[in-house]
């Protein structure tokens, strides 16, 4: 092989002609590299584009994540038709930019550090760190000069107000916001077939729960009277909820009594109610797989009717569960039961209710060059006008008003293309998903079609008055306060989750419970509840 | 200085002679600066309480009180442990698993089988690790796959899953089961490249297979198997956290919660995130780094093949 | 060559050996592949083995299929993986070939500081600046492919075994007046064909699966590679996106089946690869078998 090697290069001149083949190789090699640099292009730039122009449209940008429902149909919410008609009523011209659906923190962060920011961004986070940190800017004097709409709302709602402002009365964002009815979005649902059939009552205390859960067990053989779930790998905003512990008016985190800030696990009835859940464990009642249940397990079950009683939500959960499970036996019914007391007669305290705020909202960020205008534009949809177009979408293409209620057409409700009530809506409107502006209930009582939903939605929201003496309103830590908390409170969430498996299925006899409550403490969660008793104080000051 | 200019005058008298060898290194030296050694500044931000609107080095000076939160965690040992055991289980078993399939598949004899075997080990290597864990998940629960399995040899059925002593063993199997394939092509490349002469004088010799493969197959992968060897005890300290989230539950946590499922689920506050995170990376990757380091050394002495 | 018996059964328990592996780890392609054919519905509600698809139909495909960024998402791998192969392999080329001759004075030390950036590393935000404010190689393909140039862990491997050439061999060609980018191109990487084709198969399956650079710096759509695509029809369709009420109530939407049939669409190309180097693995036995 050698031989037709050195034939090659003697054929060509030998020694001279290799060594400035290599060199002219390598020389190729580096400027290759080198273009490959320049050949980059030029990155995207992200402040707005285009003059303002004393007559021409506004141009402004927003940075927000996609819904997936648009998503599916629309390559941005620039093409939403409210989002069209809101351009031609407030003389503005929308640029939004989208992050990859499930990269929303990482784009940010980059965003930020690269300080290529656009005019104004859709976030639900600490406002007050952005605005230290020099990100964002204060809207009070703009709000009270250019959103009259808004600012009516705040004045009349001072509840509303308070959740808004920071602790030092700054607002630093127009806001999304839920005034209406129904506030909370998920119970616990059961198999009202199987009431009927074993001619039941629907259960309200915990005493009644046992008893239908011991008749589901025995009566209908199945594996998961109550199917639960535990965290971390399910959340306690779903099927984890702590729902059968509040019923003794403690919840598994910090919450409020009397005024004073709790924390749960460590009040007396944090032990009666494991005392409770272990009973209920050992006789069958719970699902024995609950602590290694993930969503596609949860599912399963629920679809195969091996659970009796569950948490879901009622768009996403009832909305698929009852359908599929009618498929396969036309008599399944699933109802939704009222959050579950101790006593009889007693109302239920904690409820889900989610906050008229929902913490999330657009904020302007530095390098915006019309804020005034891009102030007044948002104000719109807090206008009669715009509040229709936000939740409603355009009269006589995808509502009519009937008998002064705006009913949503078959473009909407039957769509010729095809597609679901929630990508109709996403794609003409903006009404399941936050946005700048005020949700409408009537947006909620046509969007669950089936009644066992509106009779959900109803029956959840009857007590949501009682949670404001319990839920913590959204209160606001200092950067020092906030990273001390976590500290303490991550060490403690561990330890908590993991005893309390241990506590259910027997491996730690619940003699030890004080053993418990002692190591928590020694975590040093006094610290932690004083914090968030000094955030409420000023909460309250406001 | 003199020997410092010593050093200098046989680098420049290495150039002269290497001319050639020294350019083409060039564009790969300068791509190490450019795109490695550029952005390491990013790693103070260990050493600050980094806020991505103050920038990197607008940020407070914290120096080691992350390190100082990490070690006097509550949790400390029991993550340290367990990372430290999840790894040495894999490497245990996880790493001669593929170096013997690739010592087999070089036995056999018919071509299509061969490589219809090669083909279809290596698949599972690339189905999402979410579709394998929730297989995983769904064949150890209580009236699973495995557990029916148990039921033939007259076992008990549990939910495997929640007992911390199956957890290593689950997590290492199934880790085995899906890298196997994979990870053996890399040693069927090394042992395509042992000159076939040698064992044409083994035969002439007389000497048996089994003869062959241990004076001429084995010693002839030898320089692959140790540096890969090496390279994966510098790897000791990581434990993909994707996988064992996916897999455990707070009941397992005693054998399953590693240094890496423990920072994710610790979500601290905006500000210190970022810190914390990279002050966590530092401290795994600086005892990474050493154990390389130590097992370069001994692979020196042993085998006589080094990293550098 | 006549074989012992001790070989002959040795040789039957190997195939029935590794017949075993093949059904063992044939099983998730199997499970994948039913999942990705079957109805959502019955699919949720299916446990333990899934021999064979449940009410089979090409729902979920269609649904993948239908994605009006899937064909820029084939379009921008391809590219990225065959540009970014070929540049891959050019420099860890020359970086392994000179990294494993004994004569190169600095090759120990080279050695070590490039193991040294496998553990230490500036974290996300400087080589973002870098990259995007810079080099200006935002919202463009190269911001996936230059920064990934040269793997390490690749490069040692590749090292390694250009380590083992003979020496006596390239000598022999340096003698004859050969000069060391001949020697490499036209000696060492012909005889190293199983590695590069190892190389060929690393680098491309992993430019394949990419998709967290794309979520920093691409920020036009129809950039989007595959993964990135997919990622985002499977969240879209993801049984765990339920919130308050903002999924469709539409079965279809569940896409339980969604996710397998992504996985096809994200996996299948690039398993026809593996048995087209295949034959670059064989060379060694071969000519051994041939003198037989």
């Amino acid at each position: 092989m050698t031989e037709l090697l050195i034939h090659d290069t003697h054929s060509m001149g030998g020694r001279e002609v290799m060594k400035r083949s290599w060199r002219k190789r390598l020389t190729i090699g580096i400027c290759l590299m080198m273009s490959i640099a320049a050949l980059g292009g030029c990155s995207g730039g992200n402040g707005s584009t285009g003059e303002a122009g004393g007559d021409g449209p506004t141009p402004i940008s927003i940075w927000m994540s996609m819904n997936t429902n648009a998503s599916i149909t629309l390559k941005s919410m620039n093409e939403i038709t409210a989002i069209k008609e809101w351009e031609k009523k407030t003389n503005t011209k929308i640029e939004f930019q989208h992050p990859a659906v499930g990269a929303e923190t990482e784009q940010f962060n980059v965003m930020i550090a690269s300080n290529q920011l656009p005019d104004a961004m859709f976030v639900n986070g600490d406002y007050a760190k952005l605005f230290n940190d020099g990100i964002i800017i204060r809207l009070n004097e703009l709000i009270d000069e250019y959103a009259p709409n808004l600012k009516k709302i705040l004045e009349e709602n001072p509840e509303v107000a308070k959740q808004l402002k920071a602790d030092n009365g700054d607002i630093y964002a127009i806001p999304h916001l839920r005034l209406g009815e129904y506030k909370t979005f998920g119970g616990t649902f059961i198999r009202q077939d199987w009431l009927d059939e074993l001619k039941l009552e629907k259960p309200e205390t915990l005493e009644e729960w046992e008893t239908v859960l011991k008749a589901f067990k025995e009566k209908k053989g199945v594996a998961a009277p109550l199917l639960f779930g535990a965290p971390p790998k399910m959340t306690t905003m779903g099927p984890a909820a702590p729902t059968y512990l509040e019923a003794y008016g403690i919840t598994n985190n910090t919450f409020m009594k009397d005024g004073k800030v709790v924390y749960g696990p460590i009040e007396p009835e944090y032990k009666e109610f494991l005392t409770m859940f272990h009973r209920w464990y050992q006789e069958g009642l719970i699902d024995p797989d609950f602590a290694t249940n993930d969503q596609k397990t949860y599912d399963a079950k629920i679809l195969s009717s091996q659970a009796g009683a569950f948490f879901t939500f009622i768009g996403g959960g009832v909305g698929r569960y009852l359908p599929a499970l009618q498929e396969t036996d036309p008599n399944a019914n699933l109802t939704a039961t009222q959050y579950p007391v101790l006593n009889k007669g007693d109302e239920p305290l904690f409820t889900g209710r989610s906050w008229e705020w929902s913490s999330s909202g657009v904020v302007l960020t530095n390098s915006n060059k019309h804020p005034e205008e891009t102030v007044k534009a948002l104000d719109y949809f807090f206008s009669e006008e715009g509040h229709m177009l936000k939740n409603f979408g355009v009269e006589g293409l995808t509502y009519t008003m009937k008998d002064d209620y705006p009913t949503y057409t078959d473009e909407i409700l039957k769509n010729p293309d095809g597609l679901s009530v929630a990508q109709a809506m996403a794609k003409h409107f903006i009404a399941n998903y936050p946005f700048v502006g005020e949700d409408d209930d009537r947006y909620n009582e046509q969007y669950y079609q089936l009644q066992q939903q509106k009779d959900a939605a109803v029956l959840f929201s009857k007590y949501s008055e009682n949670t404001l003496k319990v839920g913590l309103p959204p209160t606001s830590l200092t950067t020092e306060e906030s990273t001390e908390y976590s500290k303490i409170m991550s060490d403690i969430g561990t330890y908590r989750d993991e005893m309390f498996v241990k506590f259910v299925i027997g491996v730690e006899p619940i003699e030890n419970f004080d053993k418990f409550v002692d190591q928590i403490n020694k975590f040093n969660v006094k610290r932690a509840i004083e914090i968030q008793q000094a955030a409420l104080d000023r909460y309250n000051a406001r | 200085m003199k020997e410092l200019s010593h050093k200098f005058s046989l680098l420049w008298l290495n150039y002269k002679k290497n001319k050639a060898i020294y350019w083409m290194a060039l564009p790969v030296v300068l791509y190490f600066l450019v795109f490695k050694y550029l952005p390491m500044y990013g790693a103070i931000i260990a050493f600050k309480d980094y806020s991505v609107g103050k920038g990197i080095w607008g940020s407070d000076w914290v120096g080691l009180q992350h390190f100082r939160d990490f070690f006097q965690s509550y949790y400390f040992w029991r993550i340290l442990k367990n990372t430290l055991l999840l790894s040495f289980y894999q490497l245990l078993f996880g790493f001669p698993a593929p170096i013997l399939l690739a010592l087999l598949l070089n036995e056999l004899r018919h071509e299509i089988f061969k490589r219809t075997v090669q083909t279809i080990s290596y698949i599972p290597h690339f189905i999402s690790i979410v579709v394998i864990c929730g297989m995983i998940v769904d064949f150890s629960s209580r009236d699973g796959l495995f557990n029916t399995i148990i039921g033939y040899f007259g076992g008990q059925s549990s939910a495997l899953l929640s007992d911390p002593a199956n957890f290593r063993t689950i997590y290492t199997a199934s880790s085995i089961w899906q890298e196997l394939g994979f990870s053996s092509i890399i040693y069927l490349a090394a042992l395509s490249g042992i000159n076939p002469e040698l064992y044409d004088a083994a035969n002439v010799d007389g000497a048996s297979r089994l003869r062959q493969v241990w004076h001429i197959t084995l010693p002839g992968i030898i320089p692959m198997i140790m540096i890969l060897l090496i390279l994966r005890i510098g790897g000791l300290m990581e434990i993909g956290f994707e996988k064992i989230i996916l897999l455990y539950n707070p009941n397992v946590y005693d054998t399953a919660d590693v240094i890496s499922t423990f920072v994710y689920r610790k979500g601290i506050s905006e500000s210190a995130e970022f810190s914390y995170t990279t002050a966590v990376g530092l401290f795994q990757s600086v005892i990474n780094f050493a154990l390389l380091i130590g097992a370069n050394r001994l692979s020196k002495v042993i085998s006589n093949t080094k990293l550098f | 060559m006549k074989r012992s018996i001790g070989e002959r059964l040795f040789g039957g328990a190997n195939a029935i050996l590794m017949t075993g592996l093949i059904i063992v780890t044939l099983y998730p392609l199997l499970h994948v592949l039913n999942a990705s054919l079957s109805d959502s519905g019955q699919l949720m509600a299916h446990r333990g083995l899934l021999l064979f698809p449940k009410g089979i139909t090409m729902e979920s495909y269609k649904l993948v299929l239908s994605n009006p960024n899937i064909l820029s998402g084939y379009r921008n791998t391809i590219f990225i993986v065959v540009v970014g192969t070929a540049l891959n392999l050019l420099f860890t080329i020359l970086g392994a070939y000179t990294l494993s001759r004994k004569s190169f004075m600095l090759r120990n030390p080279i050695m070590l500081a490039i193991v040294f950036t496998m553990f230490f590393n500036g974290g996300i935000i400087p080589s973002y600046l870098l990259i995007n404010n810079t080099l200006h190689m935002g919202n463009s393909l190269w911001a996936l492919i230059v920064p990934g140039l040269i793997s390490s862990y690749n490069l040692i491997i590749m090292r390694t075994s250009f380590a083992e050439i003979s020496e006596s061999l390239l000598e022999s060609a340096r003698i004859d007046g050969a000069g060391e980018m001949l020697i490499l191109w036209r000696i060492v990487v012909p005889l190293s064909m199983p590695v590069i084709a190892v190389m060929i198969l690393f680098y491309g399956v992993g430019h394949w699966n990419s998709w967290f650079s794309a979520i920093l710096y691409i920020r036009d759509r129809n950039l989007f590679p595959l993964q990135l695509v997919l990622r985002e029809i499977l969240i879209q369709n993801s049984t765990d996106s339920m919130t308050t009420g903002a999924t469709a109530m539409d079965k279809e939407a569940i896409g339980e089946s969604v996710k397998y049939a992504t996985v096809m669409v994200a996996t299948l190309p690039i398993l026809f690869i593996y048995p087209f180097l295949q034959k670059y693995f064989v060379k060694g036995v071969m000519i051994g078998a041939i003198k037989e």
